[in-house]
């Protein structure tokens, strides 16, 4: 007999956007204290936070991505002010991340966060860096638009922004992934697609 | 951390001001500063909101716990431009006191425009905390809510900066029960402290995870959805004349920054050669840096 989960209430994936931002808006705000990298404002050479928006997107999907542009735009904005540069830079790119990844691991490999059989993790080893790069790229794009950087530090910020984010989410996020998700499945707001 | 974030100056005049005028006033001095790039108009800013601060009665004491933020700000800076920039000196014949093997240099100019670009990031930092120091997460809900944001979205905004003080408490909790067990967090090897760190993570998200369904029912319980609420004064958040007043002057200092930097160049860096640029000079730019390291050609080089 199969129990059908009740369907879930915009208030429910509010609360799950707005505890999504505030855990990982402290968390970035950590990263930034603790690993700064030299030449890059707001920057961290460890992204902690990715380690769990990554992961709460795989379960949350679209909602999670969005606390974690809200996290990001609260964090960063400390340092490089509360700007358009900042709302494009960084925040949309903690939100294209996860949802990026969560693309490729669950409609390109069709994996379950699980992470029980081979193809789980070949989904999960490949579909982080894809996302921290094309991420990376995004970012430091944008802070060259705006000038923010200079050119010289454009490759230096996408290949920090590649390490860290992917280091934090292999280090982080994988214990997460693998001891929670059933947990987490039991829970109404869990979702197996992007939204 | 979480007395950074969350001690509230109530006894500032600013703290009874309208919230949605704390909040539109915090993008505009971020907007002014990041339009203005002459350094004598950096520092009059700068100067501006330092004298904000006893003005209002916000206690200049509270700056000490920036003081690390500040210091990550310097270093960023300093590194990014002088390491990485190519400022010619004011004059055509003035001295370039390096120049390192990649083509960048330091001029004169360089140290100049790096302690404007220092003062730029400070005066968004202690802008951005004049305002938000004077207001608690009520005052941030209504605040969106009045400046005809959906009610659902002021109310997320609001929610996130209250369970960052959440979350903090949570993790100090978790440290301390870990702590009594044995666990060191600094000490012992790096991946020793890591690896402890990461322990602790997983009770917190358990905890967080709890945390939406406690919300999400106590929200349901009290209506959230039904659209009457009894502890919202919409009276309180109409907008009066003198509201609209300290609207319309922002606006103008905005307008003017921007029309002064971009159109008539006074409140841009002389020999800035990066701002803005151009969406195709961008993506040349990023093709000349990319092209070596990657092996396939990019389409815009």
């Amino acid at each position: 007999m199969t129990v059908e989960k009740p369907e879930v209430g915009l208030t429910y994936k509010l609360v799950t956007t707005a505890v999504t931002a505030g855990i990982n808006a402290v968390l970035a705000l950590f990263a930034i204290i603790l690993v700064p990298i030299p030449g890059l404002p707001s920057a961290s050479g460890f992204w902690i936070p990715a380690g769990f928006y990554f992961v709460l997107t795989m379960w949350f999907g679209v909602w999670a991505a969005l606390g974690a542009l809200i996290a990001t735009f609260i964090a960063m904005g400390y340092f490089s002010g509360f700007t358009l540069h900042v709302l494009l830079d960084g925040a949309m790119g903690d939100m294209i991340a996860p949802m990026v990844c969560a693309l490729i691991f669950k409609k390109v490999f069709k994996a379950s966060p699980l992470l029980e059989k081979q193809k789980d993790w070949v989904a999960w080893i490949v579909s982080v860096p894809i996302a921290s790069l094309i991420c990376g790229i995004w970012v430091h794009s944008v802070n060259l638009a705006f000038g923010v950087i200079t050119p010289p530090f454009w490759w230096v910020g996408v290949v920090a922004y590649l390490i860290g984010d992917s280091l934090a989410v292999f280090i982080i996020g994988t214990p997460l992934l693998k001891k929670l998700t059933s947990y987490v499945q039991t829970s109404p707001v869990y979702t197996e697609g992007l939204y | 951390m979480a007395q950074m974030l969350f001690s509230t100056m109530k006894d500032s005049p600013l703290y009874k001001s309208h919230p949605s005028i704390k909040i539109i006033s915090i993008f505009a001095i971020n907007l002014i500063a990041f339009f203005m790039e002459t350094p004598a108009a950096m520092f009059l800013l700068f100067l501006t909101i330092l004298v904000a601060y006893p003005l209002f009665r916000v206690k200049i004491t509270i700056l000490k716990r920036y003081w690390y933020f500040i210091v990550i700000l310097v270093q960023a800076v300093s590194v990014s431009y002088l390491l990485g920039s190519k400022i010619p000196p004011l004059n055509p014949g003035g001295s370039i006191y390096y120049q390192f093997p990649w083509g960048t240099f330091i001029s004169q100019m360089t140290i100049v425009y790096a302690i404007t670009m220092i003062m730029r990031f400070v005066s968004m930092l202690l802008g951005s905390t004049l305002f938000i120091s004077t207001m608690d997460e009520k005052q941030i809900r209504d605040g969106f809510h009045s400046l005809r944001i959906p009610f659902s979205l002021a109310f997320l905004i609001s929610l996130s900066f209250r369970t960052m003080f959440l979350f903090l408490t949570d993790m100090d909790k978790i440290r301390n029960a870990m702590t009594l067990r044995g666990v060191r967090f600094s000490s012992g090897p790096l991946m020793g402290r890591i690896n402890a760190y990461t322990q602790t993570f997983i009770p917190l998200m358990v905890i967080g995870l709890r945390r939406i369904t406690h919300i999400t029912f106590a929200l349901e319980t009290k209506g959230f959805r039904s659209g009457k609420r009894s502890n919202f004064r919409e009276q309180d958040l109409k907008f009066k004349k003198r509201h609209y007043l300290i609207v319309a002057i922002e606006a103008c200092l905005i307008i003017a920054a921007y029309i002064l930097r971009y159109w008539f160049g006074i409140l841009s860096f002389p020999g800035w050669p990066f701002v803005p640029l151009p969406i195709s000079e961008l993506l040349g730019l990023i093709g000349t840096y990319a092209s070596p390291i990657f092996p396939f050609s990019f389409p815009f080089t």
